[in-house]
């Protein structure tokens, strides 16, 4: 009697401690809620230091941050469009403004890349709106938009001569 | 009669295997290096989905795309870009068939891995249940084998 006891409890603890160890190993690696990240860096490749005021056609330089955690291999491309406070955007609709920058990168699963972009303005604008949209290709070759998006408030100013 | 009979199809077979055949030549020849980059990408996802790693392909490809960036932008020597980013695409197309045969004895690895994790799960806890009782007592005897008992009272 205290023998088939002894058995099933030691049992129960082999059967449980195996379905564990199963679903530790079975479920290692997989993307459980897939996710992109899209990030601006300042000049200094660091969350600070953002231009708030450029003048126009001076070139200023921002560092795209991407991140791929969709359990596949990723092609993004960003757009970076000019909009004003007017413009509207959401993570669902795109903005309808113009776009001023094109950029294309793969970028493989569980990992990042972070990339120098180079940018400039060619008219002058209070209150300009630098949107980054990310958007993806599928695999018959159209572009998705991919409901993730940055903003960067700027003056732009024409220059001054003395 | 019977000449113009046999030339008229023919004529209308001609025609239109060259009109099908047409829009192939067209795109083929109308493809540029990032079409091609786009190709590759979609063919590593394939790859990807039979258990191919293409981490470093990726990373290679992604270079490739970085490089036809620049030569659109006019940075650099376009020609010489074009044919570093062709390079390495070609590199990696020419890994994608390893690249999936790998994928795949992985796969196999890892499912023959799971079957044998799953047999030897099965198979222990019924040894455990047929023997583990008898081993339990066993030591238990063995580790008091020479305790000594005492009257008391």
């Amino acid at each position: 009697m205290v023998d088939e006891e002894v058995a099933a409890i030691i049992l129960a603890i082999v059967v449980v401690a195996g379905i564990l160890a199963a679903t530790q190993a079975f479920t290692a690696g997989r993307v459980i809620e897939p996710f992109s990240e899209i990030g601006i860096l300042g000049p200094n490749m660091k969350l600070a230091d953002y231009p708030s005021t450029v003048l126009v056609n001076e070139s200023f330089r921002l560092y795209l941050y991407l991140g791929n955690h969709e359990g596949q291999v990723m092609y993004y491309v960003v757009y970076v469009k000019l909009g004003d406070n007017s413009t509207f955007i959401n993570a669902t609709v795109p903005a309808d403004a113009p776009i001023i920058a094109t950029y294309e990168f793969i970028v493989p699963d569980g990992h990042n890349i972070t990339y120098p972009i180079d940018l400039s303005i060619n008219q002058p604008m209070t209150r300009a709106r630098l949107i980054f949209e990310l958007w993806i290709l599928n695999e018959d070759y159209t572009l998705k938009y991919h409901e993730r998006w940055l903003q960067l408030w700027l003056d732009v100013v024409s220059p001054t001569y003395p | 009669m019977k000449r113009k009979a046999i030339v008229l199809p023919l004529l209308v077979l001609i025609l239109s295997l060259v009109l099908i055949s047409q829009p192939r030549i067209k795109i083929s020849a109308q493809q540029t290096p990032k079409d091609r980059a786009r190709q590759l990408y979609v063919q590593l996802l394939n790859a990807e989905r039979e258990g191919a790693d293409v981490t470093e392909a990726a990373f290679k490809l992604n270079q490739a795309l970085q490089l036809i960036e620049q030569a659109e932008a006019g940075i650099g020597e376009e020609t010489a870009l074009l044919q570093e980013a062709e390079a390495l695409m070609d590199e990696v197309e020419a890994s994608i068939p390893s690249l999936i045969e790998a994928g795949r004895a992985a796969t196999q690895l890892k499912i023959a891995t799971w079957t044998i994790a799953a047999i030897s799960v099965v198979a222990l806890s019924a040894a455990i249940y047929l023997y583990g009782p008898r081993l339990l007592w066993t030591l238990w005897l063995k580790s008091r084998g020479k305790w000594k008992v005492k009257k008391r009272g």
